[in-house]
């Protein structure tokens, strides 16, 4: 049996797929996406989110996300947009 | 730990419609990070309270390159204090990015919290304050993970004014 973190991770790859053809309908929605189909559609992430959890469970392994043109990848933090130069060690 | 940075220590939980009271809410100390972009918290912390993850968004972390990492709906509860110096906690729902363990930190505080409060940092004292500008709740800390306490910043400030008038008196 999969887990809820396996089951998204394989959902997303769906999510991320059908993508384009949802940016035709649903652009700007929140979406419950499982089984590679859209299950509801809503205004908010915390609509979109409850419905998901009451059709589901927290656990079932739905994607909850916003239809929109995918974003390039965001930075953990400003610091990770660098790399320390390479030198060599000084020391005793 | 005053070396890490500006902290803040705050109880992260599941997402609820109303208040329970068997509702677990774990401390958390997330580091104020206005370079990043997002919130995070350690995963294993998230998956102690029972969350599951929503989506997967693109996150470039130490590695350089873009991983896939899982966002979690999350209920943050924060300890304010209003201009009298009493105390309250703040509650919100929000996605927290779920990251593995971050060397003495639960994760990071990030502009989707920061961009919706004005953050001072005085260096010199090591303190810092987050204000709500829409009804001037504050939240003061020190830098460090004992010095926790909230208070209000009229407080604090007094405190310091006091603390440099005795010093003159002694020179």
């Amino acid at each position: 049996m999969p887990t809820a973190r396996e089951m998204v991770f394989t959902e997303m790859v769906r999510f991320r797929a059908a993508l384009p053809v949802l940016l035709e309908t649903l652009a700007g929605k929140w979406v419950v996406f499982k089984d590679g189909q859209v299950v509801s559609a809503h205004d908010d992430e915390d609509a979109a989110y409850w419905a998901g959890v009451q059709a589901f469970g927290t656990h079932g392994g739905q994607v909850v996300a916003r239809v929109e043109p995918e974003r390039p990848p965001q930075p953990l933090s400003a610091g990770m947009l660098f790399r320390p130069s390479s030198m060599p060690f000084v020391g005793t | 730990m005053r070396d890490i940075g500006p902290m803040v220590r705050l109880r992260v939980g599941a997402p609820r419609l109303e208040p329970h009271p068997s509702e677990q809410l774990l401390d958390a100390n997330l580091l104020v990070d206005t370079g990043a972009q997002r919130t995070c918290v350690r995963e294993d912390l998230l998956q102690q309270l029972g969350l599951a993850p929503v989506r997967g968004d693109l996150i470039v972390g130490v590695s350089g390159k873009p991983e896939s990492c899982l966002v979690y709906r999350a209920c943050i509860e924060v300890g304010m204090a209003d201009e009298r110096g009493d105390r309250f906690a703040a509650r919100f729902v929000a996605d927290v990015i779920g990251v593995q363990a971050i060397q003495y930190i639960d994760g990071l505080l990030g502009r989707d919290f920061l961009s919706n409060v004005n953050l001072s940092y005085r260096g010199p004292d090591g303190m810092f304050e987050l204000i709500d500008p829409r009804s001037a709740i504050t939240q003061s800390h020190r830098q460090s993970f004992a010095a926790g306490p909230i208070s209000s910043t009229n407080t604090r400030r007094k405190a310091a004014e006091a603390s440099r008038k005795k010093n003159r008196r002694k020179k």
